[in-house]
C-alpha cells in the first residue's frame, strides 16, 4: 500500500452509493487492497449509526409552546407591499388627476383676487352720502316731492323730471 | 392525499396560516434537531429554528418551485445558525476570559477546531451521547451542518452541497474531516 493514496473523502460517499461509476470502481479496487481503508469505512458506518441514535434522542420542547410563539411572531409580520407595476393607462390617468388637482387648488388660491373688492364697512354717515350721490335728480326736485303723499303720487314721482320745481314761497303749508 | 412541502409553500405565499402551520408541524423536529446540534443551545436553537420558519412565511413566494422545499428551508437554517454562531462569537470569546464556571458551562466550544484538551474533553469522559455530543461541538460550524444533515435528514453529498452553498467535493471534504475529528476526539479520552 505504500506509495498509494488513500480515497478517504470518498469513502462515505462510496458506502451511500453516490460515486460515479469510474470513481466508484476505483476506490472499489483500492478498498479490494487496503485492510486500513475498509477498517476505516466501517468504523465510519458505526461512529454515524451512533450518531443518529444520540440526534434522535435530542430532547424536544413542547410543541404546542413552540408553535404558539412562532404564530405570535408571524402575527407581528407586516403585511406585504403590493407589487409595483408599470401600467401607463394608470400612470397617465393619475398624472392628469394630479394636475387636475393641481389646476384646482391653485384656482381656490387665487379666487380672492379675481373677485370685486368687497365694498367696505359703511356707518350712518357714508351711506347717506352714498344714496344722495345716487338719487341726485330726486334730490333736486325736492321742494315737489315734499308736498306730495308719497302712496296716491305714484305718476308724479315717476314724472318728477318733467315738472318744474314750485316755488317755496308757494307752499301753502308751510308755516 | 396529504399536500406536498412544495405545495404548502405555494398556499403560504397567499398567507395561509393553516398551511404554514401544517408546514411547521411537518419540519419543527428536524429543524430543532439540526438547529440543537449546530448551536449546542436549547433556547438558541428553539429561537433560531423559529426564524428560519419565520422566514419562510415572509419568503414564500420567492420560493423556486424547481427545487425541493426540504434544501431550500435547510439552507435557511444553517445559514441563520452559522450567522447566530459568528454574532456571538466575540460573546464566548469574552465569556471564555471571564472563567468556564462563570460562564454558560453548556456552550460548547467552537471554530475553529480545539486540539488541546480542556473542559470540552472532559465532558467526553461522560456517557456515551454525552461523549458524542461533546465531540460534535469541537467541529466547525459547517463540518457539524454536513454531519448532522448527513445522519439525521439522510441528505447526499450534493445535497449537503447544496445547503451549504459550495460544491459537492467541498461537502464531501466537509464530512470526511467532520468523521476523522469526531473519531480522533472519542479516542482521545
Amino acid at each position: 500500500m505504500l506509495g498509494r493514496s488513500h480515497p478517504e473523502a470518498e469513502l462515505i460517499a462510496y458506502s451511500r452509493g453516490e460515486l460515479r461509476p469510474a470513481a466508484r470502481d476505483r476506490v472499489a479496487r483500492h478498498l479490494h487492497g487496503c485492510a486500513r481503508c475498509r477498517a476505516s469505512v466501517a468504523a465510519c458506518a458505526r461512529l454515524l449509526s451512533e450518531l443518529g441514535r444520540e440526534l434522535e434522542r435530542t430532547p424536544l420542547p413542547d410543541w404546542q409552546i413552540y408553535r404558539a410563539q412562532l404564530m405570535q411572531k408571524v402575527a407581528q409580520v407586516p403585511p406585504p407591499a403590493p407589487p409595483r407595476r408599470w401600467r401607463p393607462a394608470l400612470a397617465w390617468s393619475s398624472l392628469g388627476a394630479a394636475a387636475l388637482a393641481t389646476a384646482t387648488l391653485l384656482l381656490t388660491l387665487n379666487l380672492p383676487r379675481l373677485r370685486p373688492p368687497a365694498p367696505p364697512p359703511m356707518d350712518q354717515l357714508s351711506l347717506q352720502e352714498a344714496m344722495a350721490d345716487t338719487d341726485v335728480d330726486l334730490l333736486r326736485a325736492y321742494p315737489v316731492l315734499e308736498h306730495l303723499d308719497l302712496i296716491e303720487n305714484y305718476d308724479v314721482i315717476s314724472r318728477l323730471d318733467e315738472l318744474s320745481p314750485a316755488p317755496t314761497s308757494a307752499n301753502p303749508n308751510r308755516s | 392525499m396529504e399536500p406536498s412541502d412544495e405545495e404548502l409553500c405555494r398556499r403560504i405565499a397567499a398567507r395561509d396560516t393553516q398551511a404554514f402551520e401544517l408546514l411547521v408541524e411537518r419540519h419543527q423536529a428536524a429543524a430543532y434537531r439540526l438547529a440543537r446540534s449546530i448551536l449546542g443551545h436549547d433556547e438558541d436553537a428553539r429561537d433560531i429554528s423559529q426564524e428560519a420558519f419565520l422566514r419562510v412565511y415572509q419568503a414564500a413566494e420567492q420560493f423556486d418551485a424547481r427545487s425541493r422545499f426540504s434544501t431550500w428551508f435547510h439552507r435557511i437554517l444553517v445559514n441563520l445558525c452559522i450567522d447566530h454562531q459568528r454574532r456571538g462569537k466575540w460573546w464566548r470569546k469574552f465569556v471564555s476570559l471571564v472563567g468556564p464556571g462563570e460562564a454558560e458551562d453548556d456552550q460548547p466550544a467552537l471554530d475553529p477546531p480545539s486540539q488541546a484538551p480542556g473542559p470540552d474533553l472532559e465532558a467526553i469522559r461522560g456517557q456515551s451521547g454525552a461523549r458524542l455530543r461533546a465531540a460534535l461541538a469541537l467541529l466547525s460550524p459547517n463540518q457539524r451542518a454536513a454531519v448532522t444533515l448527513l445522519v439525521q435528514e439522510d441528505l447526499s453529498s450534493k445535497e449537503i452541497a447544496a445547503v451549504l452553498n459550495c460544491s459537492e467535493s467541498t461537502a464531501r471534504v466537509h464530512l470526511h474531516r467532520a468523521i476523522t475529528q469526531l473519531r480522533k476526539t472519542l479516542k482521545e479520552e
